[in-house]
């Protein structure tokens, strides 16, 4: 095993899976010469050729619509759109046609297709480049949507990713690229899509986050553990959709509190869906109001402000002692 | 030519003692064994006696000071003292432990010989290689050394107590605050809201009492067991021996410690120690007694030995003169310690009953309350019921469940006062 | 990268890839921390491995080559004037660097050190910024500062690869051997690298500030340099500076004024310098740290290699003299296990110090000079070359070690040995002084005979008065 990052993660994923399966193909801009402009496609060209890395012009529409197309053919395409704000101008190609293949062959035809592109705020950068519209794509019947929070399960994810027989929309934090390392094994490994993590236990509160926002929701339950004596469970998504709302529902049924942290806006984003699934199914065990700790409905502001916009650990403290003070 | 005078090691267990009297003043000429200073530890006044005859240089320390063994009290000069160079000043209670004298080495200047490996390991253990005493070749310092140095730190005296916040961290988290191991004792309130308060500063005697009842209190599950024995007969011989003879310190305590002494011979566990740590009853083969005394400076315990080699007039003897000493604040460290089993007699004083602490480390303690006249039912020859006024002592035996049950305790109660209902049963053993 | 700063956490940040660095980062790893390391330049190695000990060490092998070869006449060998490809010796310390410096690459590979090339600064006590990065920024729990040294030009003189004017690095390039050179400087690096120039065929000139070669050197220990380099230079004024510099089109012009001299100018073909290097302590972001510099922009560490910030270390050529890899390298060691709760301190009684000439100077320890100017009273144990029969043997009769004693407890404090081999031999000192050994332990082991290793048992002999051959005096 080595350490890496999750760009190397990410690249590992790739380089593995088009060595086993010669149909695995990867497009998008600056992709392959250039390896990505995160590197997360580095040695790809040099070691799988123009046929299976293609460089293509600046055209999202046609990024995702070609990607489609090979997909029906039996392709299986790992398409890059650059920046996940970029993303909207292949939209229609996703909701109109890739989402609805199946459904409108009558499962004849599937787009076992994989839309791979960083999203999310935390690295300074200026507009288009930093915000989360998981919702858009959650809410898009016919797509899977997938988002890592560790270089370790980047790759167990996009690998199962690509292995899928429909189209997943694979987030990637931009974030946290490069900062930590794990230890990633050189096997092969796979991590069921749909299926959350729990990554700490704990009896007195549940914690669901996703991405970036994993560390701060885990240092907000080390902070409640030290300083208040209060055991947290934390929860990992990894797919929003679709929801493993089991793993969760249960958890809150043993803590009866629940805190949901997300850096997309607040409203009509994944933590309310949680909160209506959670209501749903375990509403007679709760014994709080549950809490969002969320982005603001607002365009994610410039650096001055980008922390101030984005959950942190202190924030997400505040909201669990709510909860826990009720 | 000046010689620094350190407090002696007063005896197990005791590291400091408050200074009660200093009857020598800077330029007296004292002799040898001269009483120079009288200190008070927690269980006796001890007199200090000087090591040389020569001349009082300086006194370093005043009345009321707490002091603590190996601090300096006074400087002497003169003939009978060797030259020694001058030491530091005397510590109070709250400073770490005394600062040792560098060891000196053939070469003074540069560093200390010692490999590589042999200064690492120096500051692994934390030792200051200028302090060890090399025994390497050619005064090189080797591992061994150092070793031997740090192993020989640990067994000196351990640091003053460090603040209880340590201790209280040890301790298990308990999160109830009805569980009695919680961890933190709350502040106490301002009185004054309420009215005018007098504080009296916790010392000496009433200090060390405080100190062994929170001890005992806390590591003893203790159970009392009451019982009341018939005296009439015992009291009535009493008098008439306390008549005959002239013995005016023939009291009933000393049968009660006859008695008692008598049980323990087959009730062992009640005359024996606990060691927790080793998970063993410690059965004693001697019987010391503590005597329990009041005094005005508080309850103390001084001690007989022997009491079942001891005839009623030695111990009645004996006892008197103890508990005068006691009393005057003369009895001597020895005689406060050792003891395997403890009487407490209030009865002197009054009272039906009550539940006394043991004395750790015993694990039992007998109680004797007031005696006094009561109507009991008693059967006479022909068997029918009487009620007739006797003499009845209330006794209780406290003691510490992890070594003896309820069961034991009853028959080591009824022993004796079977033995004291029947004075001549009591003959019989002694 | 195209938009946005990125960040990588790390445990320990190393910053240069030298041999402070990389040994700190190796040991760090070892000790099972995570750890990035910050390089400037493409290739690790810092200047030692890169335009420093290795390529000279390459250079100075062929020096020694030259010479014995055309001293083997007198043995019985004669050979003819060899061929000198210049471009063949570059390749070939093209390829010693570079296989060296592939392994570093691998060993941080299977360390999982993460090797960033970039220039670093920093923004804070806890934050680098990178250049030339795709990354931003490191946020670090650890530091380890090893950014070394650069060499010292003469006011207004610039070093320029391709130009006449050069300091060691351009010099170990070896663009082409200059008919005549003049070397500034008569100190280690200066007069190793004088000897290769000379050896390949430059007429060398030698300027040095103080009254002779290797300033600060005992003077029994350069003397059979001394003979040998007076040999081989065309001149040597001592006690000279330059006063002025020019580089033309067709050489530089050099004008040196000597003590009581008037002064003279001389055209000379190309110029080294080696009058010194500054620690590279400027420019790094030390003042937003509370990290401290001495008057010579020295960083200020104590014996744990600890700066005035807590958890940042320096290490190397940054934090002072001796400048020498080996003692970065230790000090490397010593902060990483600081770092990992070791309890290692840079409490070293010797680094010892190497010249690679022909014959060769090492030395460790007190010197017989260094013992005179502080006052302290020592005895000499000495043992002359002449007397070794492994030393006539190679032809080399012209060497010397010299051992330092406190005459009341007889311990070894300091070794001198000059001849070849002397970088191999002075190790047996630098671990008598560590153990704090005594002259019997030296004159008690057996050392095999015939070697050079045997002048050491015999020096400590000599000082005991049980040398078998020499003549010794004492007892």
């Amino acid at each position: 095993m080595a350490k890496m990052t999750m760009v190397q993660a990410l690249n590992l994923a790739l380089h593995q899976e088009m060595k086993r399966d010669e149909d695995v193909v990867v497009l998008g801009e600056d992709v392959g010469v250039d390896g990505g402009v995160f590197r997360v496609t580095e040695g790809l060209l040099d070691e799988f050729g123009e046929r299976r890395v293609m460089d293509t012009p600046l055209a999202e529409s046609a990024i995702v619509g070609a990607s489609l197309g090979m997909a029906i053919y039996g392709l299986r395409p790992v398409c890059e759109i650059q920046f996940s704000g970029f993303s909207y101008l292949g939209f229609h190609q996703l909701e109109s046609h890739t989402a609805r293949m199946r459904w409108r062959s009558r499962g004849a035809y599937s787009a076992p297709l994989v839309l791979r592109t960083p999203y999310g705020g935390g690295v300074r950068a200026l507009e288009h480049h930093s915000e989360s519209r998981e919702a858009y794509y959650a809410h898009t019947p016919g797509l899977a949507m997938v988002i890592p929070s560790g270089p370790r399960n980047a790759r167990a994810l996009l690998v199962s990713a690509i292995r899928h027989p429909d189209p997943v929309i694979f987030y990637e934090p931009k974030a946290i690229y490069r900062a930590f390392r794990e230890e990633v094994p050189e096997e092969e490994e796979t991590l069921p899509l749909g299926k959350a993590q729990i990554v700490r236990e704990g009896g007195d509160l549940t914690m669901i986050s996703y991405g970036a926002m994993l560390r701060p929701t885990l240092e907000a339950a080390e902070t409640l553990a030290e300083e208040d004596g209060v055991e947290t469970e934390v929860i990992d998504l990894r797919t929003i959709s679709p929801l493993d709302h089991e793993t969760f529902a249960q958890s809150v049924r043993k803590t009866g509190r629940a805190v949901i942290v997300n850096e997309a806006p607040r409203s009509f984003g994944p933590a309310a869906e949680i909160v209506a699934r959670l209501v749903e199914r375990s509403f007679w065990y709760l014994e709080a109001p549950i809490r969002r700790v969320t982005g603001y409905d607002i365009v994610i502001p410039y650096f001055a402000y980008e922390k101030t916009y984005l959950p942190d650990a202190w924030r997400i403290v505040r909201a669990a002692r709510e909860t826990l003070d009720a | 030519m000046t010689r620094a005078f350190k407090l002696p090691d007063l005896g197990e267990g005791i590291h400091e003692a408050e200074i009660v009297e200093i009857p020598v003043a800077v330029g007296d000429e004292v002799e040898e064994d001269q009483t120079i200073l009288v200190v008070e530890t927690d269980k006796a006044a001890v007199e200090i006696p000087s090591p040389y005859s020569a001349t009082v240089e300086s006194v370093e320390v005043e009345v009321g000071d707490l002091v603590r063994v190996d601090n300096v009290m006074m400087t002497f000069s003169g003939n009978g003292v060797a030259a020694e160079e001058p030491e530091e000043r005397p510590e109070t209670a709250e400073e770490e432990r005394p600062q040792k004298e560098p060891v000196e080495t053939r070469e003074q200047k540069g560093p200390v010989p010692a490999s590589p490996a042999t200064r690492r390991l120096a500051r692994e253990l934390d030792v200051d290689l200028r302090q060890v005493e090399p025994t390497g070749p050619a005064g090189r310092v080797t591992a061994q050394d150092v070793r031997a140095f740090a192993e020989g730190e640990a067994e000196r005296e351990p640091a003053p107590a460090e603040p209880r916040e340590e201790e209280r961290e040890r301790r298990p988290e308990a999160t109830s605050a009805v569980d009695p191991r919680s961890v933190s004792l709350p502040p106490l309130p301002d009185f004054e809201r309420w009215g005018e308060v007098e504080r009296i500063e916790l010392r000496s005697v009433r200090r060390s009492i405080a100190k062994q009842m929170a001890l005992s209190w806390a590591q003893i599950p203790r159970v009392s067991h009451h019982e009341e024995a018939d005296i009439t007969e015992l009291d009535r011989l009493r008098r008439k021996y306390k008549e005959e003879s002239g013995l005016e310190s023939l009291t009933l305590t000393v049968f009660i410690i006859k008695a008692a002494a008598a049980a323990l011979r087959d009730f062992p566990r009640f005359n024996a120690s606990l060691d927790a740590q080793a998970e063993e009853i410690v059965l004693k083969r001697y019987y010391h007694f503590g005597v329990a005394v009041d005094t005005e400076r508080g309850l103390i315990v001084p001690v007989v030995r022997d009491v079942d080699c001891k005839s009623l007039i030695q111990l009645s003897n004996e006892l008197q003169e103890l508990a005068e000493q006691t009393r005057a604040g003369e009895a001597a460290l020895e005689d406060l310690q050792g003891a395997s089993f403890t009487i407490t007699n209030v009865g002197i004083l009054g009272g039906t009953a009550f539940t006394p602490i043991v004395n750790y480390p015993e694990v039992a303690i007998l109680g004797m309350a007031r005696a006094a006249w009561k109507p009991v039912v008693r059967a006479d020859e022909s068997g029918r019921q009487k009620i007739e006024p006797r003499l009845i002592l209330p006794l209780v035996l406290a003691f510490d469940h992890r070594v003896a049950d309820g069961a034991d305790a009853a028959r080591f109660m009824r022993a004796i006062v079977e033995t004291l209902k029947d004075p001549h049963k009591l003959m019989l053993t002694l | 990268m195209v938009m946005g700063e990125q960040t990588i956490e790390t445990q320990v940040a190393v910053i240069g890839g030298g041999p402070g660095g990389y040994a700190a980062a190796f040991r760090a790893a070892d000790l099972g921390l995570e750890v990035t390391l910050i390089n400037q330049e493409e290739r690790l190695g810092g200047v030692c491995l890169l335009r420093g000990c290795i390529p000279a060490k390459v250079f100075l092998e062929v020096t020694h080559l030259l010479h014995d070869a055309r001293q083997a006449g007198d043995w019985g060998l004669t050979f003819d004037e060899p061929d000198i490809d210049l471009e063949g010796l570059r390749k070939r310390k093209e390829k010693v660097v570079g296989r060296l410096t592939k392994g570093l690459e691998t060993l941080c590979r299977q360390r999982d050190v993460q090797l960033i090339r970039a220039r670093a600064e920093f923004e804070d006590a806890h934050r680098l910024r990178l250049q030339g990065a795709d990354v931003a920024h490191v946020e670090f729990e650890h530091a380890i500062l090893a950014t070394g040294s650069t060499p010292i030009s003469l006011p207004g003189v610039e070093f320029a690869p391709g130009g006449r004017v050069m300091s060691t690095a351009e010099a170990l390039d070896v663009p082409r051997i200059p008919e005549t050179l003049l070397l500034v400087g008569g100190g280690f690096n200066g007069v190793e690298l004088g000897s290769v120039y000379a050896a390949l065929g430059s007429r060398v000139t030698l300027v040095e500030m103080t009254e002779g070669l290797l300033p600060g050197v005992d003077r029994d220990l350069v003397k059979p340099l001394a003979r040998r380099i007076e040999a081989s230079y065309e001149a040597t004024h001592y006690n000279t500076r330059v006063t002025s510099l020019k580089e033309h089109d067709d050489g530089v012009e050099v004008t040196l004024e000597g003590e009581g001299n008037t002064a003279e100018t001389e055209r000379f073909d190309q110029v080294l310098v080696v009058i010194g290097r500054r620690p590279n302590s400027q420019d790094i972001g030390l003042e937003s740290t509370g990290i401290e510099r001495d008057e010579q922009d020295f960083v200020v560490v104590d014996e744990e290699m600890r700066t005035a910030e807590e958890h940042i270390f320096a290490v190397g050529d940054v934090v002072g003299l001796p400048m020498l890899a080996h003692k970065a390298i230790h000090q490397g060691k010593v902060a990483a296990g600081v770092i990992a709760g070791e309890p290692e301190a840079f409490d070293v009684r010797c680094v010892p110090a190497v010249i690679y000439t022909d014959p060769q100077i090492a030395w460790c320890g007190l010197t017989e000079p260094a013992a005179e100017e502080e006052g302290r009273e020592v005895e000499m144990g000495r043992f002359s070359w002449g007397a070794s029969g492994r030393a006539l043997t190679m032809g080399e009769p012209r060497g010397l070690t010299k051992l330092v004693f406190d005459p009341e407890m007889e311990r070894v404090l300091g070794v001198g040995i000059v001849g070849r081999g002397a970088e191999d031999l002075i190790a047996e000192g630098a671990l008598a002084i560590e153990m704090g050994a005594v002259a019997q332990d030296l004159a008690l082991t057996i050392h095999p005979h015939p070697t050079l290793s045997e002048t050491i048992s015999e020096a400590a002999q000599a000082f005991l008065g049980l040398a078998t051959h020499v003549l010794s005096r004492r007892k």
